[in-house]
């Protein structure tokens, strides 16, 4: 036995390296995600959460407004919270859209100002794959 | 031997290995184009191909803007100012073309014209979506876009491999209407995304153009479908879908409320009304581009020509108004 595996004890630990891999990574895949709080508001910039004020904690906030400014692609936004809502006070967009559509409280549809490349959802489970 | 047996076990436990590092991996990818968010959600070889099958979106963005020039490219806002015939890309040829088409196909409802009649509505609307008073604009004015609407026409040639575009006036006394492309655009280019994903071989995908162009795949979920719901216009309200598209025009997002009624930017080409009589409609079918030009077309359509256009073009859609449904023949074909 001993010289048998004196002359394959490189083979070996190759073959446990990549088994050892090949388990991390399956075991990964497989973990649950954590989930969120439907009471947080997520703010991204292109995609990315922001660094400051990406991650709002509405329920933490009382029944009146509250305002924020955060940068976004082209300027700055306004953003006005309250007790498990929040909206887009104001914008240099040209459309307006994200003022118009006022308050979010749920998953959903989200606030996109396009101009500034900013999204803002109320995270959670949403049912659905798509929201019209 | 035993040499021989150590070599075949190598192969054996490799080869699983190997397979596992090849596979597909889900990706999500959102870009901002035609004044909205654009996104795709896709198993698919690497990041990058979701940044390759988005990139229709922002390209006919620029090409169909008829607000900006954008520098490089003749698009839409040039041929809008020229006075003479302009050389265009062919791929903005093919649109204006297809611009041409889906006005005869939904016979005159979508009209490619009206870019003078939808900004005079959005200037009298826009104050009231940044929360101030908002006013009508006056029948003087609606009447005289829909003079030059009627005084113009779209030429377009292709002469050995060169492609213009000019909008002629018939009466060269009267005034002369502008191209507006924001019916169709999106649609378009969705389109055009679709077939990025086909020949990528993309199975489990969609692409949600602002919710209100929507491409799908299959699901990886049981049975292969996604699930669609209308939070605020249909509460309740679920649908079923894979492989095929959505396309909804409604007041709800654009809309604003003047003396009990809902005005927006979806006009009607033949009288310059903004206000439709219900809030909206999503239709489904197979062409994406030709989708968008429907259910534009289809907030004007009298509501007893509505089942005859969808037979015609081989969609199906629902109608809804304060959160009820009026018509419906898309989500009963889905059930059935």
């Amino acid at each position: 036995m001993r010289p048998f595996w004196k002359k394959h004890l490189g083979d070996a630990i190759v073959i446990s390296v990549f088994s050892v891999l090949a388990l991390s990574l399956a075991l990964y895949a497989a973990l649950p995600r954590g989930g969120s709080s439907s009471h947080q508001a997520e703010i991204t910039l292109d995609g990315k959460r922001l660094e400051k004020n990406g991650l709002v904690d509405l329920s933490s906030y009382g029944e009146e407004e509250t305002y924020f400014t955060i940068q976004g692609y082209r300027g700055e936004m306004k953003i006005a919270v309250k007790k498990d809502a929040i909206r887009v006070a104001h914008s240099d967009c040209p459309s307006q859209y994200c003022v118009h559509q006022g308050w979010i409280e749920k998953p959903g549809r989200p606030l996109v100002c396009a101009y500034n490349h900013i999204v803002i959802s109320i995270l959670g489970e949403e049912g659905a794959d798509i929201i019209l | 031997m035993p040499g021989c047996n150590v070599t075949y076990l190598k192969s054996i436990l490799l080869l699983p290995l190997l397979f596992s590092c090849s596979s597909k991996g889900e990706f999500k990818k959102t870009v901002f184009a035609m004044d909205t968010s654009i996104s795709c959600a896709a198993e698919a070889e690497k990041e990058e191909d979701l940044s390759e099958v988005l990139s229709p979106f922002e390209y006919y963005d620029s090409l169909a803007d008829a607000n900006f020039h954008h520098y490089g490219t003749i698009d839409v806002y040039d041929i809008n100012q020229a006075s003479e015939p302009l050389e265009v890309k062919k791929d903005l040829y093919d649109l204006l073309r297809f611009a041409l088409e889906m006005e005869k196909e939904t016979e005159g409802y979508f009209n490619p014209l009206c870019y003078g009649l939808s900004s005079l509505w959005k200037g009298a609307l826009h104050p009231a979506l940044a929360g101030e008073s908002a006013f009508l604009p006056s029948q003087e004015d609606i009447d005289s876009e829909l003079e030059k609407m009627r005084n113009t026409e779209l030429l377009l040639e292709e002469k050995e491999g060169v492609y213009t575009a000019f909008l002629s006036k018939i009466n060269p006394e009267k005034g002369r209407a502008s191209l507006d492309l924001g019916g169709i655009a999106k649609g378009y280019a969705a389109e055009i995304a679709k077939q990025k994903a086909k020949e990528k071989n993309w199975e489990h995908y969609y692409i949600n153009g602002g919710s209100s162009t929507l491409v799908f795949g299959s699901s990886t979920k049981s049975g292969g479908y996604y699930s669609v719901e209308w939070k605020e216009d249909l509460p309740g309200k679920r649908l079923l879908i894979k492989d095929a598209c959505l396309s909804t025009s409604s007041v709800t997002v654009q809309g604003v409320e003047i003396s009990g009624k809902i005005y927006s930017h979806i006009v009607n080409p033949f009288n310059g009304e903004a206000s439709p009589s219900f809030t909206g409609v999503t239709l489904k079918g197979e062409d994406a581009g030709k989708l968008d030009a429907y259910s534009t077309a289809l907030m004007w359509v009298e509501p007893s020509e509505r089942e005859r256009l969808e037979k015609k073009w081989g969609v199906q859609g629902i109608y809804y108004k304060d959160g009820q449904v009026l018509e419906d023949r898309l989500l009963i074909e889905a059930a059935s």
